[in-house]
């Protein structure tokens, strides 16, 4: 029982490690592909508050 | 050997192969001088005319704003310095805006003008000069926001497709343009006294900044001289500082250090002389330079009331008043 | 000299050897405000690749003659 517990315990912290991997994996891929991706200028948002002088 | 040299600005950049000028986006790659960002903004926005600022030139109009990274000055007091004091490579968002979609873009949110602006447009002159043909084809108008730091071949040139320039005097003395810019006095009073030759309509904007360029005496010589060689009727901005970028260790200019410089300037004899980034001070607004009548109430970039007729005339005394109406 | 000195003089020795070479290795080349800068080259090169940035011939003096 004791042992089964433990196994238990220890493949629930696997997972959340899968988990946690997995996240941080999407993310960065995410930012990294996004930082790539091309910006035409419609996705500006050209009335958008700004403190730019000029 | 592979070196080219920029002539654009009063720099004359010599630049190795690899290395940028000093503008951080005119680049030598393989012997040949390229402007990185052409086409390339980093900062679209739709601002009032009022924003660049513009008092006589179609007020309440709505101007397509576009800038590159990188600038030709490096003024210790930039409130741009995120745009204009970064290479073109250190930009995180650049969008794809070559001059037809920039038209496009511009007609389609039905602006008046397209406006280079934000940093110093001339580090980005082919790309101006290319969008505002094509402007010009399309019935747009063309507004040059500039430190006016640019040599005279080309600015002669930039004038035949412009059809107004705010151009920012930051001092009336080449000491502060060289300990707080990088730059010098000359060069930037010639850009003016040639739009103003060329037709461009002008209009100036000086910021005060407290113990820096706030001297009365200077000051006076600046009013005296734009009074001599731009003319009376040139729209003056005098624009209260905030502490940015590198010069955080100043106080914002005290409005009395703003109500002096602008009695000075009138004393002058400048008819049209505004105090900006204080919101809803009074001398935002046009008066008639003949009998005192407010012609354009301003708050802020906003117009609240349109009293000049459409030739651009006092209803009350019929005194024309220089713009563009 | 105590062992603790020369342990102390190396110190400052290494220290100074090293404010010496970063002093040396900006010698020359790029100077702030005054021509030209030395930019992340490789960098520029990447964006320029990937369209970010452009190759526009900026010559337009020459392109007028």
């Amino acid at each position: 029982m004791k042992s089964r517990n433990r196994i238990s315990t220890m493949r629930r912290r696997f997972l959340a490690l899968l988990a946690v991997f997995s996240g941080s994996l999407l993310t960065s891929r995410s930012v990294a592909t996004g930082k790539q991706r091309q910006l035409s200028l419609h996705e500006a948002d050209f009335y958008k508050p700004h403190d730019l002088a000029g | 050997m592979g070196d080219v040299t920029c002539e654009l600005c009063p720099r004359y950049c010599t630049i190795p192969e690899g290395g940028a000028g000093d503008c951080r986006v005119r680049v030598n790659i393989d012997g040949k001088l390229v402007a990185t960002t052409y086409g390339r903004p980093s900062s679209v926005h739709i601002d009032p005319v009022e924003k660049k600022p513009l008092y006589h030139f179609h007020p309440g109009s709505a101007v397509f704003s576009i800038a590159t990274a990188g600038c030709n000055l490096h003024c210790r007091n930039c409130q741009n310095w995120q745009l204009s004091q970064r290479g073109g490579e250190e930009m995180e968002r650049i969008y794809r805006a070559e001059p037809a979609d920039v038209v496009d873009a511009a007609l389609a949110e039905n602006c008046h003008s397209i406006a280079y602006t934000y940093s110093d447009p001339i580090i980005f002159y082919e790309y101006v000069y290319d969008t505002s043909v094509l402007a010009h084809d399309h019935g747009l108008k063309n507004i040059f926001v500039t430190a006016g730091y640019i040599n005279e071949k080309p600015m002669r040139r930039l004038c035949q497709v412009i059809d107004a320039t705010n151009i920012d005097l930051k001092a009336f003395d080449d000491g502060f343009y060289r300990r707080n810019c990088s730059g010098s006095l000359k060069p930037v009073l010639d850009a003016m006294v040639i739009a103003r030759e060329e037709g461009v309509w002008l209009e100036v904007t000086n910021l005060v900044i407290p113990t820096l360029n706030d001297d009365i005496a200077t000051v006076r010589r600046m009013a005296h001289w734009i009074r001599d060689n731009l003319g009376e009727q040139t729209p003056l901005h005098i624009s209260r500082f905030t502490p940015h970028y590198q010069m955080r260790n100043l106080p914002p200019t005290p409005v009395e250090s703003l109500h002096r410089v602008w009695n000075e300037a009138r004393d002058a004899g400048l008819k049209y002389v505004y105090i900006g980034n204080i919101y809803g001070h009074k001398s935002e607004s046009t008066y008639c330079p003949n009998d005192n009548t407010r012609l354009i109430h301003r708050v802020g970039f906003s117009v609240e009331e349109y009293n000049l007729t459409s030739d651009g005339r006092c209803p009350v005394c019929n005194q024309k008043v220089s713009g563009v109406w | 000299m105590k062992r603790r000195d020369i342990k102390f003089a190396a110190l400052v020795a290494v220290n100074l050897l090293a404010i010496a070479g970063f002093l040396l290795s900006h010698i020359g080349g790029e100077s702030a405000y005054t021509g030209w800068r030395k930019i992340d080259y490789p960098a520029l090169m990447q964006k320029i690749n990937s369209g970010d940035l452009v190759r526009h011939n900026a010559e337009y003096w020459r392109k007028q003659q």
